[in-house]
């Protein structure tokens, strides 16, 4: 069986780091400013990310994650880490970069866009309010508070939601409950 | 499979998705901490994944810039050249 791109980065290959950056780093980047408003920032925290995924690259298994699972994944753990550290300085100033990519990068992003449809299908079997209470708190970043507010629905409610969707999401990923060490731990 | 093995898994499911979503307050990470030693090999990633799912789903890509671009890939090319010539790829604690 061929290698995956992360399993050659492992492995040091410098065109699968290429391959990475080219595949990934719209995703990362988009990622990365939507919680980090300054530019520097985003730069900062996409350099960060790049390197922890390379150091990780070698935990990447391809039987219990996609690559972009697991490349979303330690992005948003880098990027939560540095958003608790930095948000009482956060500003909501933005900058608009006009960048022209290449074809080739269109087409892995292409993909990328593949894993982000299945992530969808996956989303759209969830409960419509378990699927409210997940997109408002892990793609929005509100609270529990912030939720049970926007919502009106109780906090604990709002928990129970957050629980069973990423439950119910975890089931659709097909993911075995006990008895196997896995992925990038802490 | 035991009832009281049941509930632990139960709980440490709940547990570890609150983490993954709200984060644990101190209690709740020392009781996830107790579980997870009750439980060896559970895949602790599991709702970090499913979390890293939702926010793929509704990820909009847009083009790393190319001067940001290169930067990075000169530091994963220092990264590549190990730790012996002043490298780290692979080589720091998971």
């Amino acid at each position: 069986m061929p290698l995956t791109m992360l399993q050659r980065v492992a492995n040091s290959d410098p065109a699968a780091v290429d391959e990475c950056l080219g595949k990934y780093g719209g995703l990362v980047w988009s990622l990365a400013r939507r919680l980090c408003p300054r530019h520097e920032d985003a730069e900062d925290a996409v350099q960060d990310i790049f390197v922890e995924i390379w150091r990780k690259a070698d935990k990447f298994d391809p039987q219990i994650a996609s690559e972009a699972t697991y490349i979303t994944m330690i992005a948003r753990r880098r990027l939560i880490d540095r958003y608790r550290r930095r948000r009482r300085d956060l500003d909501t100033a933005s900058l608009n970069e006009q960048v022209v990519a290449s074809e080739a990068e269109h087409e892995r992003q292409t993909e990328v866009s593949d894993e982000a449809a299945l992530a969808r299908q996956h989303m759209q079997q969830l409960r419509p309010e378990e699927r409210r209470v997940l997109e408002l708190s892990i793609n929005q970043g509100l609270s529990q508070r912030q939720i049970a507010e926007t919502t009106r629905l109780p906090l604990g409610t709002v928990k129970t939601h957050a629980r069973r969707g990423l439950i119910r999401l975890r089931e659709l990923l097909g993911v075995e409950s006990v008895g196997q060490v896995k992925g990038a731990d802490r | 499979m035991s009832n009281q093995w049941q509930n632990r898994e139960c709980r440490l499911m709940e547990l570890l998705a609150d983490r993954a979503v709200f984060g644990l307050e101190c209690g709740e990470e020392k009781q996830l901490r107790r579980l997870l030693q009750t439980i060896p090999g559970f895949d602790t990633e599991c709702m970090e994944r499913a979390a890293a799912t939702v926010l793929l789903a509704f990820a909009s890509v847009e083009p790393l810039p190319a001067d940001v671009r290169a930067r990075i890939r000169a530091t994963g090319m220092r990264h590549l050249r190990g730790p012996s010539q002043g490298g780290q790829l692979g080589a720091g604690p998971s």
